[in-house]
């Protein structure tokens, strides 16, 4: 469906924010979920860019967040309020938020927060039941996005950056290890941990969920032509704990979320 | 008055001439919440092998200009589990099902060519000599012209159904590959698969998908599978199903012109869903706009 550009402002060197408006573009639409967009009727960039929801506004309209990485991207990066894009979706399956879910723990590193706000606004809207807490890590200060966006939901936020430029100096896996040993003594039955990022956090992330015995879901990223589940392109190894072997499943449409404990990182 | 769309390839008769290319449009299901799939000519599934088969690792795609390149390697769910589970579906439909088969073997493709001829809702059979993404099979028998009258021969005999050879374009001259197979038997040939390309990530210095190489589709092939349609129209009398880079009606007709009697859209799946059913309808308007009754008389009408 063809939607139209509301805002699309660089918020700093090469991340973006743009929100789109399209009658029913965001109707469904789950946190986790993604969108497949298109610039311009030109064959080069041929293939449409995957972006996942990071905001649903309202019913007929959505936000992304997205860093400028290539050429579609930067075409992206280009149009201003008011020009169209050719947008899919939502696809995908989205992060499973069971009843069973009491307690999320929202881990994001850099430009990872996309989906994971979302997520956020779900749980403070939809699921107040439940609470959520967020770890947002980056390189530097600036990289740490969505800390005002997580508090404005009432949801507390954690935060670290490799570089000490905002307080803690290192790891968020670190703060995430922390704050759970602290809670030990709770029953983390409830909790469950969400995650995306680059792929060391996401190792780790999904290490220490583990150790603690707390389910992860985390978000995958992959090269993409359609986004529906033909192409077989965007395949992950996964455990197939049936028949004890590893498989190759789609990313597009057996994801992006899975079960980090069914991921064979090895292979990632 | 409306025109006819109906085009015959040998004895497949396509309602009219715009078919899914194999590989880009899963087993139909995938694309069925996107269009209506009574509209289109014919479905090419996803290749099929006597056994389920896993696919290449990861990275198997990347983007080049106006195209890409992949290495899926031939994923897909065995031909006992199409029968079984994704034929059905297909079968309510109005439509053409074209089974792509492929094997590591000539007893292989003969095996999955005698599967498919008992099973309900099939009506045609897909060759597939011409993938460059399997080590065994695939273009090993594409490039060889004793192995491709051997591969469609085996096959012919193998099925009642319609054959068609989907030959390779990474030969030197695809002619005599596809008076080959007219030779061993096949009703029609489909042109061209994908081209052999690779592309290096400079940074990393490693090859953009884990294949090494790849087949390259899209818009960037176009001209070459057009040259090639052409080519084997005039040289050879079997019917063409035309293909490589057709995004729209215009390409489509552009095949059709040098020698395609239908044609199939692969890579212009994955950018528009509705690409199949747009193609049909900007077909039909062609048609109209230049007074002409019946499809077929486009037909290799290039003035060259």
């Amino acid at each position: 469906m063809i939607a139209q550009i509301k805002r699309n402002e660089e918020l700093f060197s090469g991340y973006f924010l743009v929100d789109i408006e399209a009658e029913g573009v965001g109707r469904g639409a789950m946190p986790g979920q993604f969108f497949m967009l298109k610039v311009g009727p030109s064959t080069d960039p041929l293939l449409r860019r995957p972006l996942s929801l990071h905001r649903k506004l309202t019913d007929n309209s959505v936000r992304f967040l997205y860093r400028q990485a290539g050429r579609g991207t930067s075409l992206l990066s280009r149009l201003i309020a008011g020009d169209e894009v050719d947008v899919l979706g939502p696809l995908g399956n989205g992060f499973p938020i069971p009843d069973s879910v009491s307690h999320a723990l929202i881990v994001g590193g850099g430009i990872g927060v996309a989906p994971l706000m979302g997520l956020g606004d779900y749980i403070a809207d939809e699921r107040k039941d439940a609470s959520a807490i967020a770890f947002i890590g980056g390189r530097g200060r600036e990289y740490v996005l969505g800390i005002e966006q997580f508090k404005e939901k009432g949801i507390e936020t954690f935060t670290a950056t490799e570089d000490g430029s905002l307080p803690k100096k290192g790891f968020i896996t670190q703060v995430l290890d922390e704050y759970i040993l602290e809670h030990k003594d709770k029953d983390t039955g409830g909790w469950a941990i969400y995650s995306c990022g680059p792929k060391p956090m996401l190792v780790s992330v999904a290490a220490l969920a583990k150790k603690h015995d707390i389910r992860n879901y985390t978000s995958m990223e992959s090269n993409m032509a359609c986004g529906v589940g033909a192409c077989m392109g965007c395949v992950i190894s996964v455990l197939d704990r049936e028949h004890g072997s590893v498989m190759y499943k789609k990313v597009c449409d057996d994801g992006p979320v899975f079960d980090a404990d069914d991921i064979v990182w090895s292979e990632i | 008055m409306k025109p006819s769309l109906e085009v015959k390839l040998g004895p497949l008769v396509l309602k009219n001439p715009v078919i899914t290319a194999s590989g880009t449009f899963g087993y139909g299901e995938e694309y069925s919440k996107y269009i209506d799939l009574n509209k289109l000519g014919g479905i090419t599934v996803k290749g099929l092998s006597l056994k389920p088969i896993q696919g290449n690792p990861p990275p198997r795609l990347c983007e080049t200009p106006s195209g890409m390149l992949n290495a899926i390697g031939l994923q897909n769910v065995g031909v006992d589990d199409f029968i079984e589970k994704k034929l059905p579906f297909l079968a309510q439909y109005d439509t053409k099902v074209i089974a792509n088969i492929f094997g590591n073997t000539i007893e292989e493709y003969e095996a999955v060519a005698a599967r498919l001829d008992k099973a309900t809702g099939v009506h045609a059979v897909e060759v597939n000599i011409s993938c460059p993404n399997v080590k065994k099979g695939g273009m090993a028998f594409g490039t060889d012209l004793d192995s491709t009258y051997d591969v469609i021969k085996a096959v012919r005999n193998a099925t009642s159904l319609p054959v068609i050879a989907k030959l390779s374009p990474n030969v030197t001259d695809v002619v005599p590959f596809a008076d080959r197979a007219a030779h061993a038997g096949a009703d029609a040939l489909s042109l061209i698969n994908t081209l052999l390309g690779m592309a290096i990530d400079i940074k990393s210095r490693k090859p953009k998908i884990a294949n090494i190489t790849g087949g390259l589709s899209g818009p960037a092939i176009r001209p070459v599978a057009v040259r090639i349609v052409w080519q084997v129209y005039r040289a050879v009398g079997l019917p063409i199903i035309g293909m490589g880079g057709i995004m729209n009606a215009s390409d489509a007709v552009e095949f059709m012109l040098a020698g395609a009697t239908a044609v199939a859209v692969g890579t212009a799946n994955f950018v528009n869903p509705t690409a199949s059913v747009e193609v049909v309808d900007g077909i039909e308007r062609y048609l109209i706009e230049n007074g002409i009754d019946h499809a077929p008389h486009i037909v290799g009408k290039v003035l060259a």
